[in-house]
């Protein structure tokens, strides 16, 4: 269970550019999928990566399954994002200058020391997706529909029980953004939590209930 | 004093002893900017840069640490080294007492090495636990050790800038042999290894036991009467002759360097399981890994020591 | 410890940030290779000088005088003294050739005198004195060889006497090169032919040398020697030895102090470099931050790299520095321990490198290279994990 209550978050506090990005924020995460409507600027981007562990509130409580992530040190919560979250970047961010296999182990290396380990959990990741042909490939070779699926792949790698998603239909056309329902729907029925910031119209109707937040100037509306 | 400041040795050494300090002077700003404003409850970006400021303060402490161990071995070359150019010495014993601050610098060295490391073990503690339960602790402690590397830094300035290449020193013969007294404390040889064996078994004991103060204190006098055991017995064997009583000789390369592995695994040893038993007794860790690397050192020591006049023994037949 | 799975991704970012460090490495091989080669110069030259010193004889007794001839009285006084063994007298001064005031030393020694046949035969197996006696012969070093050669003096040369007259000496030999280090530009001869061309009477000698066995009374030795000749300067093995240490000891400081200031450049050099986060090396660190990767993780990650180039930078640069001295026998740097006013140096240089060596090397520049760079580590790994959104 996710639980936030009462999260505030400013920028430039004390300076000229103050600026508060999230009023006051409270909802709990159970088991639908959680999905974020709003306009860029809203805040959903902020609410993300702070359920995400990338950064800290300014006022309020965020806890996921009895962890008080708003207020871990940098070793726990990196340990946190390492092994409880995957997250799915708006414009992918993967490294460039690496292949898709290496690009995929990232996110494991600081928890397990055995490199062979490692690789087959990323080809496992791979193949879920349908990738696995490529791991060898220079990332900066795909397409906008193979970066993605990189992209979940490697959010998945570690098995987090909370995967994050930031506008992942954004850069894709209608094939691949049904695929990636269709893998939604799937971690879905597998248990996982899922939270999903997004404007995309498509996310409205789909086949498994989701419990759907607006989220406006930095507050959710009811 | 300016022919000994030119010697590339020093150079090398006060040059890396500066920068050093000068890494650790970052580091007790910053450490200071913490004990001012260290607040973890706070949510402020400040607090968020103050918990990055400590990752360079640490940072900067575990490097400064590795190095000043090595610097510490090289102190002791570079006495080695001076000898030729100070009259009268024929090893670092004589350089180090060509004035009084030698021997400061050098106790001092071996001192902040220690309380460095017991510094970066209460640290790993701390960033291990979820709200840095140590910070104003190691804070206070670092200022502490910082000042106390200034002073050593100080006299190694004096030290080297005092030594005075045309009064003649006195040779480790005249300091550690008949002349200058022999065995301290009025012990012999019989007592002093007696005192040896009893120590070394002392610490195996109480560590059976898990008495941990009995192990510090077992360990602190262990290293002194090694220190003892090592110059007026076991180095008879290493230099053969039963009259060459000295710590220094053994590093040059006549003995093959040998001296910086007795020492080093001497004081290496004494030192792991001193903050070893500090951290079991004053913060309750578990962990016994760098408990049995100190014993390895400690019993390799042992060994080692003993190891010389065995082969002694069984090459010519006789003790010395 | 992640060591293997560290390690894999450690390689891989070094080698596709290959371009970044090439820089660092470049200026550090040159600066290593630069300081090294002078170590190993200055005591791979120290370590031949003191073995040839140590054939020497142990004490030499010269005038300190402008009259620096000597008679037998000075001789007899020495003789008399215990425990003074070898003694043996000759006759040293300058000869200058006509032009450019370049000059050769004139040894004139009696070669049937034991020691001095003794290392002659040490020098040329094949020797045979009497010949050498036999006509007006020299032994020449290389470089007087060459000198003359170039003068078109090909198997002897003519010398101006003091009196007025000319002395045709035939060339014998040649003095192998390793002996260039002390005897660089000297020409040996039987001790009258010496006194001819120096104009010195039959009795006189400039030095005299001879051997104490007993260390404990080279002071006596020296004392009583003072006491009998007010006029004399006495030199003993051990005092050459001292002063050149402390002339090697005193150059090489010199010279790290004139590369710290190198140093000093370099690690701003360093700072900059490792400073000034491109936009895509930031949102990389971003990303393994968001991934997952701790402050400390990151640390490891950077310091390690900057290890790996620094170890390969000081190898490579000591194996440069190896190969240059020892191999090519330091074209140009070596005029810096012997001058450009002798006639041209041909020595051996002979690899002779101690730990204690080594170590100061790596000290001298792994400290100051690390203290560039932790700093600007330290930044990269703070980078928040929210860089990865932008």
């Amino acid at each position: 269970m996710i639980e936030i209550s009462q999260v505030y978050k400013t920028y430039n506090m004390g300076t000229e550019s103050e600026f508060e990005a999230l009023k006051g924020v409270s909802f709990t995460v159970r088991d639908k999928p959680v999905i974020l409507k709003g306009v860029s600027g809203s805040g959903k981007s902020t609410l993300l990566s702070l359920i995400a562990g990338f950064e800290k509130p300014t006022k309020g409580k965020i806890i996921v399954d009895d962890l008080l992530v708003s207020k871990l040190p940098d070793l726990h919560l990196s340990n946190y994002r390492a092994t409880r979250v995957g997250f799915v970047f708006q414009h992918f961010n993967l490294i460039e200058s690496i292949t898709v296999l290496d690009n995929i182990i990232v996110p494991l290396i600081p928890i397990y020391k055995d490199i062979e380990y490692i690789k087959t959990l990323a080809y496992r990741a791979m193949k879920r997706v349908g990738i696995e042909h490529k791991a060898h490939q220079d990332t900066k070779d795909l397409s906008g529909g193979e970066k993605q699926r990189c992209a979940i792949a490697r959010a998945l790698v570690n098995d987090a029980s909370l995967i994050v998603c930031d506008e992942p239909t954004a850069n894709l056309d209608k094939k691949n953004r049904d695929n990636f329902i269709d893998i939604i729907g799937d971690l879905h029925s597998e248990g996982k939590r899922v939270i999903i910031a997004t404007h995309d119209p498509v996310f409205e109707n789909l086949d498994f209930e989701c419990e759907i937040l607006n989220i406006k100037d930095g507050r959710i509306e009811e | 004093m300016s022919s000994i400041l030119l010697n590339s040795e020093v150079i090398i050494y006060l040059l890396s002893q500066s920068l050093i300090l000068a890494l650790l002077a970052i580091s007790f700003i910053y450490t200071i900017s913490i004990i001012r404003k260290w607040d973890f409850d706070s949510f402020d970006t400040k607090q968020f840069k103050l918990e990055d400021m400590s990752y360079l303060v640490s940072t900067i402490i575990v490097i400064a640490l590795v190095l000043k161990i090595f610097l510490l071995f090289y102190f002791v070359h570079t006495i080695d080294a001076l000898s030729e150019f100070v009259a009268g010495a024929m090893c670092g014993a004589g350089v180090i007492k060509a004035n009084i601050y030698g021997n400061y610098v050098l106790v001092m060295g071996i001192v902040s090495v220690f309380l460095s490391l017991v510094w970066i073990s209460i640290n790993s503690l701390d960033i291990k636990a979820k709200n840095y339960p140590y910070m104003r602790l190691k804070s206070y402690l670092f200022i502490a050790i910082f000042l106390f590397i200034l002073i050593e830094y100080i006299l190694s300035w004096l030290y080297f800038t005092n030594i005075n290449t045309t009064q003649v020193v006195s040779c480790c013969s005249v300091i550690y042999g008949k002349v200058g007294g022999g065995v301290p404390f009025g012990l012999d040889n019989f007592k002093l290894l007696t005192l040896f064996a009893l120590f070394f078994i002392l610490i195996l004991l109480s560590l059976w036991l898990a008495n941990y103060v009995v192990v510090f204190i077992s360990a602190l006098a262990f290293l002194i009467v090694s220190y003892y055991s090592v110059v007026y017995f076991f180095g008879t064997y290493i230099y053969e002759l039963p009259t060459h009583k000295c710590p220094f000789c053994m590093l040059q390369h006549y003995y093959y360097y040998v001296g910086y592995l007795v020492w080093g695994l001497l004081f290496g040893g004494v030192f792991l399981l001193c903050d070893s038993m500090i951290m079991k007794i004053f913060f309750h860790t578990k962990s016994d890994k760098s408990q049995k690397i100190a014993l390895l050192m400690i019993v390799s020591f042992v060994i080692l020591s003993i190891g010389y006049v065995l082969v002694y023994y069984i090459k010519n037949g006789v003790l010395l | 410890m992640r060591s293997s799975s560290f390690l894999y991704f450690l390689t891989l970012m070094l080698f596709k940030q290959k371009s970044k460090h090439i820089g660092s490495i470049v200026i550090s091989i040159v600066l290593i290779s630069l300081i090294s080669s002078l170590f190993f110069l200055s005591s791979s030259i120290k370590s031949s000088l003191k073995d040839t010193i140590k054939e020497q004889p142990d004490f030499v007794v010269s005038k300190s005088t402008i009259d620096k001839v000597m008679d037998s009285e000075y001789i007899d006084k020495i003789a008399s003294i215990r425990g003074v063994e070898s003694i043996n007298a000759r006759v040293y001064g300058r000869y200058y050739f006509n032009n450019k005031g370049k000059s050769a030393l004139i040894v004139g020694i009696d070669p049937f005198e034991e020691s001095n046949a003794k290392y002659l035969r040490v020098l040329f197996n094949d020797i045979d004195i009497e010949k050498f006696l036999s006509k007006d012969y020299m032994i020449v070093s290389s470089s007087v060889d060459n000198y003359l050669k170039s003068h078109f003096f090909k198997d002897s040369y003519t010398f101006k006497l003091p009196s007025g007259d000319f002395k045709r000496v035939g060339i014998y030999r040649v003095l192998p090169t390793k002996t260039n280090l002390i005897a660089n530009d000297m020409i040996i001869l039987p001790i009258d032919i010496a006194r001819e061309i120096l104009g010195i009477d039959d009795d006189g000698v400039t030095s005299i040398s001879f051997d104490v066995a007993n260390d404990a009374e080279w002071s006596n030795v020296k004392s009583l020697l003072y006491g009998s000749f007010i006029d004399i300067n006495v030199v003993d093995k051990k005092e050459i030895i001292s002063y050149y240490d402390e002339m090697f000891a005193y150059k090489q400081g010199l010279f790290l102090l004139l590369y710290i200031i190198s140093l000093v450049t370099f690690m701003m050099i360093l700072y900059q470099r490792y400073s000034s986060v491109y936009s895509v090396e930031k949102r990389d660190i971003g990303i393994l931050r968001a991934l997952g990767w701790s402050i400390k993780d990151i640390l490891r990650l950077k310091l390690s790299e900057s290890f790996i180039v620094a170890m390969s930078s000081f190898i490579i640069g000591v194996v440069i520095a190896y190969i240059y001295v020892f191999i090519f026998d330091a074209p140009l740097l070596k005029y810096i321990f012997f001058g450009m006013d002798n006639l041209s140096v041909e020595i051996e240089l002979k690899p002779y490198i101690d730990i204690g060596m080594l170590v100061s090397l790596w000290l001298i520049y792994t400290i100051p290279f690390i203290s560039a760079i932790i700093i600007p580590s330290w930044r990269v790994a703070t980078t928040s994990a929210k860089e990865a959104m932008k």
